[in-house]
């Protein structure tokens, strides 16, 4: 079997896939065994592990059924070969950061990198944009909208 | 049957009240620009705005919330069409093929065709309203549990049948999204999958969710181009083009007719609505098209099956409302608290008491949609300018946008935390083929579908027997059985055609 990190994050999904159903449902058997409690759950997660362990079967049967491999690589700069992972752990950063130094700040720090990571380097053009993205929105949110926003700076 | 008199005493309420006339298009405004913006919606427009009503008379306060919904209808399509991010769960179908047009240069095409569709679909909606009101909330009464039930098995499947070659991995992921929507307290009271978090007490936040399965991946993915549109020829701006696309569906009438039909009769089913209503419209459109494998690489018919049905479907919505004073969406709901605070409540003895009002709300909606249409154009006419942007100006504020949004639906951190699991579920399910729309429509109907489920069991005295026991609910399963059968066909077909390929021919023809 020809195992290249492409299939083996496929085989790691599904693996995620069914602990996520066997962990829920089994959760949900031990708040409340009953049937009405487990009368779509039971089914649902029957399906889903059916078709988890088949469509895992047909992977190892038939390679040639896999998702295609990893993308055209373009330039090869560091943007276009980690942008995706890169993107997922700067928007991990940012809304993990929101609560701890506050929403105006973590959006203009998110704005920045990701402005910096897509190319741009003018650091006064840079600097002057992400205040304005990372401020107005919340000023938005804070003010015509009345919802109360954790903000470092903005109150 | 019509009343003739109602209908002209309605006109004459409308046309003696300026102030409607002033409210509508400020509502239409409103919509447009929270449809327009993912991770808002039409409902926290309506909630934010409602407070307003309350200085208006009934008729007024309700135009006024309808022009929220009608501008909101169309709105989200705009970022489904530019970003491939639905701004409602509404616009889902509108993706498909929007985003492929405006990939390839058609942005201006596809956001005159989508608002003609969605004008045409809000006026067919609010005309069919009018014709069936009556006799239609007298069926929508006999639906039962059951057939509730059945009904969100059909759209779950329906989203199967969309996914070429991949019907099981989507239905896998439809299965996914129902568990995770049953995560939190039942309704019976029992915690499920809540690590003991008051977050996730009441589910997880479909709204955040959607976002992230839809935006992320391709937000992400956006990471490593320029512009939204590469080519620099294709980024014109055209406000001829816009209303060129505005008046060439007149060569999709047939989708368009066929869409608007779909969407009424299914916007009047509680709690399904426009969710259904416009995937419902595009997996039809596409199963009768000539020429199928063109659609998600940027149909003109997919763009219009999806915005006619999703705009018609607004129009049933407002039956249970009127007809039987009963909610069938959150949009409606809203507006319920608007007919609370006026005092009025719906139902067949509103309909016939104050029928001019009744028929004056309709008579308001079809002049609205002519307003959408005005407006709607000059609104494009400025957004379409995001393809101009560099995304190094465009992903930032959008992310962020998204982020607050989730916020703002929860006021606590859960929202963006959904927005981040979901947007990296997201980017794992599309880059290994597993269905996210799936996923989403399970999530949007697990709740109901659970609670319906239990219903049936109970009425069946702790059995299933009502889901076979009616005509229409046999008829639900059939259709049912039907569409596994012609799945596992279309599979075994796909399978016979790829033997006799070469190795070679099969992989370049294979579905990315």
């Amino acid at each position: 079997m020809n195992i290249t990190i492409n299939r083996a994050g496929h085989f790691g999904l599904l693996v995620i896939f069914a602990a996520f159903v066997i962990w829920f449902t089994h959760n949900a058997w031990v708040a409340s065994p009953t049937t009405i409690n487990m009368l779509l759950i039971a089914p649902t997660a029957l399906l889903a592990l059916c078709l988890i362990v088949a469509i895992a079967a047909g992977l190892v049967l038939h390679p040639e059924r896999d998702a295609n491999g990893p993308e055209d690589e373009g330039d090869g700069s560091l943007r276009q070969r980690f942008g995706v992972p890169i993107g997922c752990l700067a928007l991990a950063l940012y809304v993990l950061s929101l609560e701890t130094i506050g929403y105006d700040i973590a959006g203009v720090l998110f704005c920045a990198a990701t402005m910096v990571l897509m190319g741009k380097r003018n650091l006064l053009v840079i600097v002057l944009y992400s205040f304005l993205v990372g401020f107005g929105p919340v000023w938005i949110l804070q003010h015509p909208m009345g919802v109360p926003v954790h903000s470092l700076i903005l109150e | 049957m019509l009343d003739f008199q109602a209908i002209l005493d309605a006109f004459t309420l409308l046309f003696s009240m300026p102030m409607a006339w002033v409210v509508v298009p400020l509502g239409i405004f409103i919509g447009l620009v929270f449809g327009a913006i993912p991770g808002l919606s039409v409902p926290i427009a309506m909630a934010i705005f409602l407070p307003m009503t309350l200085y208006m008379d009934f008729l007024e306060s309700i135009l006024f919330l309808t022009a929220i919904f009608t501008g909101g209808g169309f709105g989200g399509s705009i970022p489904a069409i530019l970003m491939n991010v639905p701004g409602t769960s509404a616009a889902i179908a509108t993706c498909f093929d929007g985003y492929p047009m405006a990939k390839k240069g058609q942005h201006n095409r596809a956001l005159g065709l989508a608002l003609s569709a969605s004008t045409v679909g809000t006026a067919f909606g609010y005309l069919m309203l009018l014709v069936i009101l009556e006799p239609l909330s007298h069926v929508v009464l006999k639906l039962g549990p059951a057939e509730l039930f059945l009904v969100a098995v059909i759209g779950l499947l329906l989203i199967g049948l969309m996914t070429d070659g991949r019907f099981w991995r989507a239905i896998a992921a439809g299965a996914l999204g129902v568990l995770l929507a049953l995560i939190g307290m039942s309704s019976a009271g029992t915690e499920r999958g809540t690590f003991g978090s008051l977050y996730l007490l009441d589910g997880v936040d479909t709204n955040a969710a959607m976002i992230g399965l839809f935006a992320a991946s391709e937000l992400f993915l956006l990471v490593k181009s320029d512009y939204l549109v590469k080519d620099q020829e294709s980024r014109r701006v055209s406000t001829r083009e816009i209303i060129s696309g505005f008046f060439a569906i007149g060569g999709n009438s047939v989708t368009l007719l066929r869409g608007s039909v779909l969407g009424a009769g299914l916007g009047v089913i509680p709690g399904l609505g426009s969710s259904i209503a416009n995937l419902v419209s595009y997996s039809v459109t596409k199963r009768f098209s000539k020429n199928p494998d063109s659609f998600g690489k940027g149909n003109p018919d997919g763009v219009v099956a999806a915005e006619s049905a999703n705009s018609s479907s607004e129009g049933g919505s407002m039956v249970g409302l009127l007809a039987l004073g009963i909610p069938s969406s959150a949009a409606t709901a809203i507006m319920l608290s608007a007919f609370s605070v006026h005092n009025i409540t719906g139902g067949p003895r509103f309909i016939s008491d104050q029928k001019d009002v009744v028929y004056a709300i309709i008579a308001g909606n079809l002049i609205q949609a002519i307003i959408l249409a005005v407006i709607g154009v000059v609104f494009i006419r400025f957004v379409v300018y995001i393809v101009r942007v560099p995304l190094a100006y465009l992903l930032p504020p959008i992310v962020i946008c998204t982020a607050l949004g989730s916020y703002a639906l929860t006021t606590s951190i859960s929202g963006p935390v959904t927005l981040l699991v979901f947007s990296i579920l997201g980017v794992l399910m599309k880059r290994y083929g597993y269905s996210v729309v799936a996923m989403v429509i399970g999530l949007l109907l697990g709740l109901m579908m659970e609670g319906n489920l239990v219903r049936t069991w109970q009425l069946g005295g702790g059995s299933l027997w009502p889901l076979i026991e009616r005509p229409i609910s046999i008829a639900m399963l059939a259709l049912i059985i039907i569409s596994v059968g012609a799945a596992l066909y279309g599979s075994w077909k796909r399978r016979q055609d790829r033997s006799s390929l070469l190795p070679g021919e099969e992989l370049a023809g294979r579905d990315a």
